[in-house]
């Protein structure tokens, strides 16, 4: 309990602790190593491939098995598909579509449901009844249909799904955000601050949000992982991105009706899926572990 | 000194009821009290008597049912938030426990400059910095913690961060909730010790509250017992240890077990029965279901809380 | 053998976390006679819990490490199987926690929790017979057996600490560990729940091993006191021998009844000791007490603990009474 170390005159950051903690877990490294495999091709696509490979149409070209090089002397690793694009330049554009999904409306929807939760928290009474009951209505449909019925109505692109996907995992997340800081909220550091003087917002950015940090990060890596896969699920209805940007749920689809000629069609924007969502989700695992013993001795 | 003392804090019958699912909770009764310019107000009872309401009370925390609460000539109670924003820098609490009552995401320093920054007291950081330091050495802590987080100290250490960051603003007035019973007692002691000689130093006035009439017999001037939100008696410290009137009291000073041998196997006077929840009290005194002494006029009207003897307040059906 | 019913020789446990080794319990020497009442004294870290839980091997299997030797009724506790030492759990040897509201299961009434420990060690008993045994055991301890259907969360905070006292002793343990029994209580209540331990100790001739902090407690209910300080017993003795104030004592021990409040004389400061608790990751060399020590001499700082300078059965680990000897 009274663990004095030698005390120090820099303050050591808990975030370091935290990274420290990651690296000595192996299946953290081997999901650290996978994210950022996905956001270096996501940041990077251009850089990689520019973009006009990635929707670049030949009918002279189409199908062809990995590996193969085409007429033109070039070398299509994973292949071509069946309007002659080069899959490894989808792919790698796809992992740019996927982090802008994933990312974006993961920060979004955070953002939103930290400040509703902190005020649900801090100012209770009305806004809290207000706030959790427009919250049980949205959460009384599947995230899946509200996210359906707002791309049937605003159509296809990444905007549009960047809004379904906020509102669809809104619910779920101010109501795990507002259970933490309601009990942050009655801590008798609130307390104190309020003895000072404190007002409500300061109390919000200073007290609550530091202390709810981890709790967020948690679930938002979850949250990634699941907007991904949400994103590929419309795409593969043919709800997601538009036509032409190279997105792995329309890959797949597309792959679909080729699965018995060229099977690599859909197993390679599967397994990208898959493996993007197993690091991602392995990742947010281990922060939770890494994150635990604090959790348990001081929040 | 025939002067009279100023007067620094006025509570007037002061009520704080809460709802529950079960009924109205009285946790604060009719309180009434005063409080003189650097004396010391011990407040005295068990769990559920209503003390740390009574504090919060006081501060604001918690909003009053009825009643007053004047601290030196104003009225905290009809404060606006402006006026309540002046009058924090002269209330202040220190809370029971130290594991809780410190932000685990603040650095020490942090944590005692809060009180500068939301007063903007200091307009530049090194100005602040300094003051930091000097609140530091104040309370007893090595200026070499500044930069540590609270979970890296003890128990002791991080009451004098809740001390320091209490004094920050200077204040006339410190509400003690119970500052040491989450201590060891060797730690205790030295807690006690630096509240007793800030007090002196800084011409400060406590309300201690306390479950431990030992710790509050050595600080304060006066003692007021609570009992299940309702005032039970108040007079000054050795009175009250030497003789004590009302049958709680005596009680409840019985029960403290006495470290001498001479006391081993001693039967002391065990108080039957249990504390109930003041919910939708029932008439009559409060303590009448637990008291040795009761009579149908006990179950039946409340005691009136008067001075039997001079500067001895009671509230009991025995001495009227 | 002279009928020690516990005999504790030395025994030491070390904590392993994340590299950094704890030394909770150094070289502890302990031993209790039937219907014994022995008071654990000591602060926050000073090994009193660890202590208690290695007699009933309940520490935790990986991260600690037990040496020394445990004999109950000539019988070593620590070398014994995992199966026969289930046996003696709560049948000979039965603990009360400090936390009466978290030992208690909030799913099963409190008769049912009675019940198990008696089923456990007894299951040829009848239902009828256990029901009779867990009336008997609600009324042995205060509570009206009509309860006994009640959940906890229906019972009062010295209640419930009444129903783990039932639970403790409702096998007729030799003997009962109490980890700071009534800490988690207010004042009166507490006086009511010592007084009836008083008076069940008596009344089944159980020994007794107190742990708390609270030097009155102590006075109130034991027989011997061992005063325990870095993992280590710095005083034992009766209870007369360690509170007689016209005796030697150790520094500790000293300072601990000077940091008490005394509420029967007034004096306008404490003196408590000064410095605070090592833990016991990093306990310092020599005697364990000497950063804190008013009368430390230069001996104190280094090498091995201080002798132990024993008058009669009362027992100083410190070197101040050592050099006087010689």
């Amino acid at each position: 309990m009274s663990k004095s170390k030698a005390p120090r005159l820099k303050k050591n950051s808990q975030a370091a602790e935290i990274w420290n903690s990651l690296l000595h877990r192996p299946a953290a490294v081997i999901a650290l190593i996978g994210c950022a495999i996905i956001l270096f091709l996501a940041i990077f696509a251009d850089v990689l491939v520019p973009y006009s490979v990635a929707i670049r149409q030949s009918g002279k070209i189409k199908l062809l098995a990995p590996m193969t090089t085409d007429i033109y002397g070039k070398l299509h690793v994973l292949g071509t598909d069946d309007l002659g694009r080069d899959l490894l330049a989808r792919v790698i554009h796809g992992a740019r579509t996927a982090m802008e999904i994933g990312v974006i409306s993961t920060l979004i929807s955070i953002v939103i449901s930290t400040i509703l939760a902190c005020m649900c928290a801090m100012l209770g009474g009305w806004v809290d009844n207000v706030i959790m009951r427009i919250v049980d209505v949205v959460s009384c449909v599947p995230g899946m249909v509200v996210a359906l019925a707002i791309c049937a109505a605003l159509g296809n692109g990444i905007p549009q799904l960047l809004v379904a996907l906020t509102i669809s995992s809104l619910p779920m997340h101010i109501k795990m955000v507002r259970s933490v800081a309601l009990t942050v909220a009655k801590k008798d550091y609130v307390e104190s601050a309020v003895a000072l003087g404190a007002k409500p917002g300061y109390i919000m950015l200073k007290h609550l949000v530091p202390n709810l940090m981890s709790v967020i990060l948690i679930n938002g890596t979850a949250q990634v992982s699941i907007n991904i896969m949400q994103g590929a699920t419309l795409g593969f209805i043919g709800l997601g991105v538009k036509a032409p940007t190279p997105e792995w749920g329309t890959m797949l689809a597309g792959g679909l009706s080729f699965t018995l000629r060229a099977q690599y069609m859909v197993v390679i924007p599967g397994l990208v899926l898959c493996l993007a969502a197993l690091s991602i989700n392995t990742l947010g695992d281990c922060l939770r572990d890494a994150f635990d013993p604090q959790l348990k001795g001081k929040a | 000194m025939s002067e009279e003392k100023k007067v620094l804090l006025e509570v007037d019958h002061l009520k704080k009821y809460f709802d529950t699912p079960r009924g109205q909770l009285h946790a604060v009764d009719d309180v009434t009290f005063t409080i003189e310019e650097g004396k010391t107000l011990g407040v005295v009872g068990e769990s559920g008597c209503g003390k740390s309401t009574l504090g919060r009370t006081i501060l604001k925390l918690l909003p009053h049912s009825d009643g007053k609460v004047i601290f030196n000539g104003k009225e905290v109670t009809a404060a606006t938030p402006a006026e309540m924003l002046a009058l924090r820098r002269e209330m202040q609490i220190i809370f029971q426990d130290p594991f809780a009552s410190l932000d685990p995401k603040m650095t020490v320093s942090q944590i005692i400059e809060e009180p500068l920054k939301i007063h903007k007291i200091y307009k530049d950081k090194k100005e602040r910095q300094e003051r930091v330091k000097e609140l530091m050495s104040i309370v007893g802590l090595d200026e070499r913690y500044m930069m540590t987080y609270p979970h890296e100290l003890d128990g002791g250490r991080r009451q004098r961060i809740g001390i320091a960051r209490a004094l920050a603003l200077n204040p006339k007035f410190i509400i003690c909730d119970e500052p040491v019973s989450a201590l060891d007692v060797s730690i205790q002691a030295q807690v006690l010790n630096l509240l007793m000689d800030l007090k002196d130093t800084m011409g400060l006035t406590y309300i201690f509250i306390t479950h431990d009439l030992s710790v509050v017999k050595h600080i304060s001037d006066d003692i007021l017992v609570l009992y299940l939100g309702k005032m039970v008696e108040m007079t000054d410290s050795d009175t009250l240890f030497d003789e004590p009137l009302h049958p709680y009291t005596k009680a409840l000073l019985s029960a403290i077990p006495i470290p001498d041998a001479s006391y081993k196997g001693k039967e002391a006077e065990v108080m039957k029965g249990e504390v109930t929840s003041p919910i939708e009290p029932p008439p009559g005194c409060r303590f009448a279901a637990r008291c040795p002494h009761a009579s149908e006029k006990c179950f039946q009207v409340s005691p009136e809380f008067k001075e039997v003897k001079p500067g001895h307040w009671v509230a009991c059906h025995l001495f009227e | 053998m002279s009928e020690n019913l516990l005999e504790i020789k030395d025994l030491s446990v070390r904590y392993t976390t994340d590299g950094v080794i704890s030394r909770a319990v150094n070289h502890v020497n302990l031993s209790l006679k039937k219907g014994e009442v022995l008071g654990l004294v000591g602060e926050t870290g000073a090994g009193k819990t660890t202590t208690a839980l290695t007699l009933l091997r309940l520490l935790p299997k990986f991260t600690s490490e037990v040496e020394g030797e445990v004999f109950f009724e000539g019988q070593n506790l620590l070398t014994i199987s995992e199966k026969e030492m289930r046996a003696v759990r709560g049948d000979k040897i039965s603990m009360i926690f400090q936390d009466p509201m978290t030992s208690l299961n909030p799913v099963y009434t409190v008769g049912e929790q009675i019940g198990d420990v008696i089923r456990f060690h007894n299951p040829d008993l009848k239902p009828n017979e256990v029901s009779d045994r867990i009336d008997e055991m609600l009324k042995l301890v205060g509570i009206p057996p009509q309860r006994k259907v009640e959940y906890p969360h229906q019972f009062s905070g010295g209640m419930k600490q009444r129903v783990m006292i039932a639970i403790a002793l409702a096998c007729n343990p030799d003997l009962l560990i109490a980890d700071e029994p009534t800490t988690a209580l207010d004042v009166t209540i507490q006086a009511q729940v010592i007084k009836m331990m008083r008076n069940l100790q008596k009344e089944m001739g159980t020994s007794v091993i107190l742990i708390t902090h609270d030097l009155g407690i102590v006075a109130n209910f034991c027989d011997k006191v061992a005063i325990m300080y870095g993992g280590e017993i710095v005083e034992s003795g009766t209870l007369e021998e360690v509170f007689d104030k016209s005796k030697n004592h150790h520094p500790y021990t000293n300072g601990l009844f000077g940091s008490l409040p005394n509420i029967t004389e007034r004096t306008s400061r404490l003196t408590p000791i000064m410095g605070l608790t090592p833990h016991p990751s990093e306990l310092p060399e020599g005697c364990k007490f000497h950063p804190r020590c008013p009368q430390c001499m230069e001996q104190c700082k280094s090498g091995e603990n201080p002798p132990k300078v024993a008058d009669g059965g009362h027992e100083i680990q410190c070197h101040l009474y050592a050099k006087k000897e010689a």
